[in-house]
């Protein structure tokens, strides 16, 4: 077995271990977890299967079946990463929105306490300070 | 003073500006009357939303800076919840003079347009603008061109007034840095009406720029990709409106 499949092995062992070393202690979430698994135990596969690297060298033209499995392993990666961009993108939408709508409900959350604060002296009621109020005018 | 008729809403983006944003909510106060004013603390690290509020106007503070079109998109988005009819988008630097404001409401009522954005290059003789900025201006105009299908003198202008129709696509849909420029690739894609007045703009009020020459460099890569991919973007994501 040639020395780069072997150390190509021991790094997926080490990452697989890995993978499950972070969901156990919910560093990564599974469905996260997922594609990494994917890619760990592909390239682990390969590496002991020198007949089908073998044909996959032919078929690619790569005279070194070894590079194929380094090439592979940097599409996978390259997969990997961009599924990652993807899920961050999303996330990154998703925050812009929830501020935005925190900004907009802290307004409103001290809009509504202004108005209560303003009833209740209106009724001669002791005076109630809104949290944080800095606000003299209203929509 | 801005006439009785659809309901107007001016909002002012401001990012660590406590030394300008009182002074813009005051010169706004004075040209717009008793129309309220909403000043978004993009996630300031200064006193801007204390200074904008001891000015009197409503100020929405975001947990965390989101960007000037993150900033602005918030007041899109309370606009068109709350039925405002109108926005007009000021800046919080003091680079935009109030009172071209009813310049650009009147350019909207008598044009008909859904946005209506002041250009400081159509008054004649104005005044020196940074070579960078022309620079910036003249490529992004020239980009634009075969996509608009028409020619945009001021395509940076952060000095804008949106219609409800506007206000609806931009309060789902906006670009999160350097908006402006691809805001207008989005009009263009919504078939929303768009024009152009000319209009004064000031030095900063205080403060400085944070645009430096690598920053403005990024700014010509981020926003012509952005222009890019709004001309190639794919709509489904928008008509369902899963974005809030």
């Amino acid at each position: 077995m040639e020395r780069i499949r072997v150390a190509t092995a021991v790094f997926c062992v080490v990452l697989l271990l890995q993978i499950i070393r972070a969901v156990r202690r919910e560093h990564i979430r599974v469905e996260y977890s997922m594609a990494w698994f994917g890619a760990a135990a592909l390239l682990l596969v390969l590496s002991f299967s020198a007949s089908v690297l073998d044909w996959l060298s032919r078929t690619l033209g790569i005279d070194d079946p070894s590079l194929v499995l380094v090439l592979i392993a940097g599409l996978l990666f390259l997969v990997t990463f961009f599924h990652a961009s993807v899920q961050i993108s999303d996330l990154k939408d998703n925050n812009i929105v929830l501020a935005q709508k925190v900004g907009i409900l802290e307004w409103e959350v001290k809009r509504q306490a202004s108005e209560i604060e303003g009833l209740g002296a209106a009724a001669g009621q002791p005076r109630r300070k809104a949290p944080g109020e800095t606000r003299e005018r209203r929509l | 003073m801005i006439s009785n008729g659809p309901s107007v809403l001016v909002i002012v983006p401001a990012y660590n500006e406590e030394g300008a944003v009182g002074h813009v909510v005051k010169s706004v106060r004075e040209v717009v009357g008793d129309t309220p004013i909403a000043v978004i603390d993009d996630g300031s690290q200064d006193a801007t939303a204390e200074a904008a509020a001891a000015a009197g106007a409503e100020v929405f503070r975001l947990p965390h800076h989101l960007g000037l079109g993150g900033a602005v998109q918030t007041g899109y988005r309370f606009a068109f919840e709350q039925g405002f009819d109108r926005v007009v988008r000021v800046d919080g630097d003091g680079q935009h003079n109030p009172s071209d404001i009813p310049t650009l409401l009147k350019a909207m009522d008598e044009g008909g347009y859904d946005v209506v954005t002041g250009s400081r290059y159509l008054r004649p003789n104005h005044d020196p603008i940074q070579p960078l900025r022309r620079f910036g201006s003249w490529i992004f105009s020239w980009v634009l061109y075969p996509i608009l299908g028409r020619r945009i003198t001021d395509p940076t202008s952060g000095f804008v007034a949106v219609n409800r129709r506007a206000l609806e696509v931009f309060s789902r849909s906006f670009p999160l840095e350097y908006p402006e420029i691809e805001a207008l690739v989005v009009l263009k894609r919504k078939a929303l009406s768009f024009h152009e007045v000319p209009t004064k703009m000031f030095p900063r009020y205080s403060g400085r720029s944070t645009i430096d020459t690598w920053t403005a460099m990024y700014y010509m890569v981020r926003v012509l990709l952005g222009v890019f991919v709004n001309v190639i973007k794919y709509e489904r994501r928008y008509h369902t409106g899963q974005r809030g």
